[in-house]
């Protein structure tokens, strides 16, 4: 069974004169286990791409299978439940809550939909944050915390809930490089070392490393499977 | 834009609110206390005398018949007559009517006739407009009425000219005597509440109140035809006072205004400080943007100008309508609340107007002294 | 939801503004409440003393005791089987002094100076009641708390009563009875006496009262009463609520404090509303992401509900304190009375009016979309 199955979606924004077409017949397969680069243009609909696997947008038409389920139509509730357990999200810009601090962050996914914060939660938390070397930042709210370390506040707080994908919007975008290889590397151990499934979305080719296979996309359209890498294996990274 | 649109609404609403809040308070509180005091600041008289044992409260003041021409012989004195009063119930119309006997029916009653005329013999009324309260009974022009077996034609009426909260008659002083023996069961002594008092023109009113304060008890008052414990009862000093003044002196009165004082000035404080306060939401949340602004290269004037000009628009908007909303709202229940002072209104809205302005410059000051950079480097998701 | 109230206690100047405001509205609210009731106590006191007691009118007078006579034995030989007892009461407005320290009642020139010299309401009375004592021997009075805090009066002094000065002994305070003025409360024998020396006018002719009261017996209820009491010819009652009802100037300010109540309200609903909406604005981005991570229009609401309960209640607590305060500071003589249920009913209020303010943010919440946390 594979992570996230794309079968031929389609997705247009607006309509008439205005319509656009961000994702035109997409089909993609990402494996259990496996690290999927998406490359492309600004504006070619990598973001696109991610909201409709993510459960953030449902597609004009085609299927999202993830996990073996059908999201396709589901409603607005069962959307935000469907995130909050088989989601993680990892956004372009970071998208701390303020006013909590790094380890409120991370408890704060398992606050919604009626969750309760239970000692496993804490000592989740406490773990990720330990394994993301932000031990000593728990108590830090995001303004006291530097870009690189919010950046792996975001991170943990993607693995909180245990999805079996993880979705990552250019995670590097407002690092420098040397900081964006520590992130990466990170994320990567993280992914690898509990099994799940990645989507990164990037156009930083200093990072192509780190990925399992590579897809290139181009005004909606997946053009090539340029794998460099072995296709859905660990690579032991 | 949209969203400017709904926050603009939402504002300028709020400011109606409260110039409606303002203006309705005023308008009937004012209502309220002229409905205990208009029949005496509307008077015709420009002195009342009481006896100087009633404190000045006319339902504790008792002359004896000879009162008028008491006073009427201090120089100075114009005019003066004899009024008594009293309260019965209208059967009919299921309420009560505070009666004013006039002994002179054409001084003693109120300055300005509205609809008809004044009465002029025994057997028809003047009556109040109706006022605060007396929603539930009301008279015009040709309606009749019976009060303690005395029958009534209204043949004119005057605005704020009512006593004790609602409606006033006033008749002449045989009828009330009528109605008082009628309602006792006993013939009543003919006594008076209070004298009514016109100066000569260009007389010292306080000069002729020393002097009628100075008359004193007279030296033998059993002169009168009435009963002798009526007549001790009304040997008594005077004690005179202007309209205002005897306004101000009724019972009640003295409470009411100072509560309703202290009300309104409350009131007011809230009002403009909410309003100052929902400025400085608005400004303190535009903020980010006013600073990117500034990081753009916009001068001072160009931050504040926009802001300036969206104060005085909501609070203008805002007081227009409120003050629109009112007037329409007291205009439907001007039987019972009276009508927006035009004064009062400017006077509210233009002192909002200046704190939504100052509360918009005190954030806006926040905002210039940011340094532009920082526009830049805000991240995150707030 | 606690991430609601670490956002509250986190980032409070943001909430600073809207608590201010709220704060205020509670002051406005409590001292217009107490204005509303301490004036209509102030001119209602006499019936309060015969809380749950039946007065008993003639049935020209739409129950205003100074225009009512009834004859002393009324109710007797009428087979009210429901009535436990029957009393009297009259009524007359004078003035009093403390003996001493009235201007001359004689004397020519006293026009300012009267300061001593209060007016009152005397009232003959037969029936003890839970406020007032048995009535007092001739010679003596019952006087009402708001003399005292007119002038300095204690049990014991001589009041002077009336032009003529009539000498009267302080037998008994009792609580604020308050008719508009201070009450002053003598038995039968002795109002008839002194309002003789008043207005002979102002009397019933012997035999009769202005009203009756009649305490209904045990386990019967006052409407019981009433309606017996209506049956007989020439008679009107009326409970306490309903003699208070038929007070035209109570009636009056009650529409009139409570239509400013009302607004005060709609005001706070409005500052609420509008912060939040404000608010929501704000942080449109912050309640995309928490979407995106999961959470539930429903939840985000729940949220904003808390705040505004938990910001009403500081905003309820401090208002009070500071109402309390400026109560404290307002001259005695003026009638505010704050009595605890209305705070209850002001606090229950505006919690209410404060949740559907937050709840109005609904529309913008749900019109927030969780892929705008992204890209
Ligand atoms: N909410 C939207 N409404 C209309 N058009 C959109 C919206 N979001 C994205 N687009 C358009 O869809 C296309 C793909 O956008 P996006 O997925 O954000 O690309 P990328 O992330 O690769 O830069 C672009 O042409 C963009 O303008
Ligand atoms: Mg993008």
């Amino acid at each position: 069974m594979s992570a996230l199955d794309l079968k031929d979606v389609r997705k247009v924004y607006g309509d008439g004169d205005q319509k656009v077409v961000a994702l035109d017949n997409v089909s993609l397969s990402v494996a259990d286990n496996e690290m999927l680069f998406i490359m492309g243009p600004s504006g070619s609909g990598k973001t696109t791409l991610l909201t409709v696997a993510g459960g953030l947008l449902q597609a004009t038409s085609g299927s999202v299978v993830v996990g073996g389920t059908d999201i396709s139509g589901f409603d607005g509730r069962e959307l935000a439940a469907f995130r909050r357990d088989r989601i993680g999200f990892v956004f372009q810009a970071v998208n701390l809550v303020p006013f909590l601090t790094a380890r409120e962050n991370l408890l704060l996914v398992r606050q919604f939909g009626g969750g309760k914060i239970d000692t496993d939660a804490r000592d989740r938390a406490d773990s990720l944050l330990t394994d993301l070397g932000l031990a000593d930042r728990a108590g830090n709210l995001p303004s006291q915390l530097s870009g690189g370390q919010q950046q792996r506040v975001a991170i943990g707080r993607a693995l909180m809930n245990e999805p079996p994908l993880v979705l990552v919007d250019e995670p590097t975008s407002s690092l420098d490089s040397e900081l964006g290889q520590q992130v990466m590397e990170l994320l990567t151990k993280e992914i690898k070392s509990r099994g799940l499934a990645a989507v990164v979305v990037t156009h930083d080719d200093r990072i192509l490393d780190f990925a399992d296979r590579i897809v290139q996309i181009v005004d909606g359209k997946l053009t090539s499977d340029s794998s460099d890498n072995s296709s859905a294996s660990p690579s032991g990274r | 834009m949209r969203r400017q649109a709904g926050r603009f609404v939402l504002l300028t609403g709020a400011i109606a609110l409260l110039v409606l809040l303002l203006g309705f308070f005023q308008t009937v509180s004012s209502a309220l206390t002229s409905g205990i005091t208009g029949g005496l600041l509307n008077n015709q008289a420009d002195l009342l005398v009481y006896s100087d044992k009633a404190r000045l409260n006319p339902a504790a003041s008792v002359l004896a018949p000879d009162a008028a021409s008491r006073v009427s012989d201090v120089d100075g004195v114009e005019r003066a007559a004899g009024v008594g009063r009293g309260q019965f119930a209208d059967q009919s119309a299921d309420g009560d009517v505070t009666v004013i006997g006039l002994d002179d029916l054409a001084f003693g009653g109120p300055a300005k006739v509205a609809t008809g005329r004044r009465a002029t013999k025994p057997g028809e009324a003047l009556a109040s407009s109706p006022d605060l309260s007396s929603s539930d009974v009301s008279y015009a022009v040709g309606d009749t009425l019976t009060l303690e077996g005395v029958d009534l034609v209204v043949v004119g009426t005057s605005d704020g000219a009512a006593f004790d909260v609602g409606p006033t008659m006033y008749v002449s002083f045989e009828d009330l005597q009528t109605m008082k023996s009628n309602d006792a069961g006993v013939q009543v002594p003919a006594l008076f509440s209070w004298v009514a008092v016109e100066l000569a023109d260009g007389v010292d009113s306080d000069t002729v109140v020393a002097q009628i304060d100075d008359l004193g008890v007279p030296a033998s008052s059993d002169t009168t035809t009435a009963a002798p414990a009526s007549a001790s009862l009304a040997s008594t000093g005077f004690e005179a006072v202007d309209r205002s003044a005897a306004a101000d002196a009724l019972p009640g009165v003295d409470q009411i205004t100072q509560s309703f004082n202290i009300l309104y000035l409350l009131l007011f404080i809230v009002v403009t400080i909410v309003t100052g306060v929902f400025f400085l939401i608005l400004t303190v949340q535009k903020r980010d943007s006013l600073v990117l602004m500034r990081a753009l290269g916009a001068s001072r004037a160009d931050v504040i100008k926009p802001i300036l000009i969206e104060v005085v628009l909501v609070v203008l908007v805002g007081s227009v309508l409120g003050t629109a909303v009112a007037a329409g709202l007291l205009e439907i229940a001007k039987d019972s609340f009276g009508t927006l002072d035009p004064i009062t209104a400017a006077l509210s809205v233009v002192l909002i107007l200046l704190l939504g302005i100052v509360s918009s410059f005190a954030s806006v000051r926040r905002v210039l002294q940011v340094d532009p950079v920082e526009a830049a480097r805000r991240r995150g998701a707030s | 939801m606690s991430i609601a109230l670490k956002e509250l206690w986190r980032q409070p100047q943001r909430f600073l503004p809207v608590w201010v405001a709220l704060t205020l509205l509670v002051v406005l609210l409590v001292i217009l409440a107490g204005f509303l009731d301490g004036l209509s106590r102030s001119q209602t006191g006499p019936y309060r003393a015969y809380d749950g007691d039946v007065f008993v009118l003639s049935d020209d007078a739409n129950l205003q005791v100074q225009r009512s006579r009834v004859s002393a034995d009324a109710l007797t030989d009428q087979g009210l089987d429901d009535v436990a007892d029957v009393g009297f009461l009259d009524a007359a407005f004078t003035v009093a002094a403390v003996e001493g320290t009235a201007t001359g009642n004689t004397s020519s020139d006293n026009s300012d100076d009267g300061t001593n010299l209060q007016d009152v309401a005397l009232y003959g009375y037969s029936m003890s009641s839970s406020v007032l004592p048995h009535a007092p021997d001739a010679g003596e009075v019952v006087v009402d708390k708001q003399l005292t805090r007119q002038i300095d009066v204690e049990v014991g002094d001589r009041l002077v009563l009336g032009p003529s000065a009539e000498p009267m002994t302080v037998a008994a305070i009792v609580d604020d009875l308050s008719a508009g003025a201070p009450t002053l409360w003598v038995n039968g024998d002795e109002w008839r006496r002194l309002v003789g020396t008043i207005n002979p006018a102002l009397l019933p002719p012997s035999g009769q009262h202005l009203a009756l009261i009649a305490q209904p017996g045990a386990d019967i209820k006052a409407s019981t009463v009433v309606e017996q009491v209506d049956q007989i010819d020439g008679l009107e009652a009326a409970d306490v609520a309903d003699m208070i009802g038929a007070l035209s100037v109570v009636q009056q300010q009650n529409a009139t404090f409570t239509a400013i109540i009302g607004v005060t309200f709609v005001v706070s609903l409005l500052v609420v509303a509008l912060f939040f909406a404000l608010i929501t604005l704000e942080q449109t981005r912050l309640y995309a992401v928490f979407k995106a991570l999961g959470a539930t229009t429903r939840e985000l609401l729940t949220g904003i509900s808390v705040q505004a309960v938990v910001l009403t209640l500081i905003a309820l607590a401090v208002g009070m304190a500071i109402s309390a305060v400026l109560v404290a500071a307002l001259p005695p003589t003026l009638p505010v009375r704050v009595l605890p249920t209305r705070l209850l009913e002001v606090a229950v209020g505006l919690l209410v009016t404060s949740v559907i303010g937050g709840l109005l943010t609904a529309r913008r919440l749900l019109r927030i979309d969780p892929a705008s946390s992204i890209g």
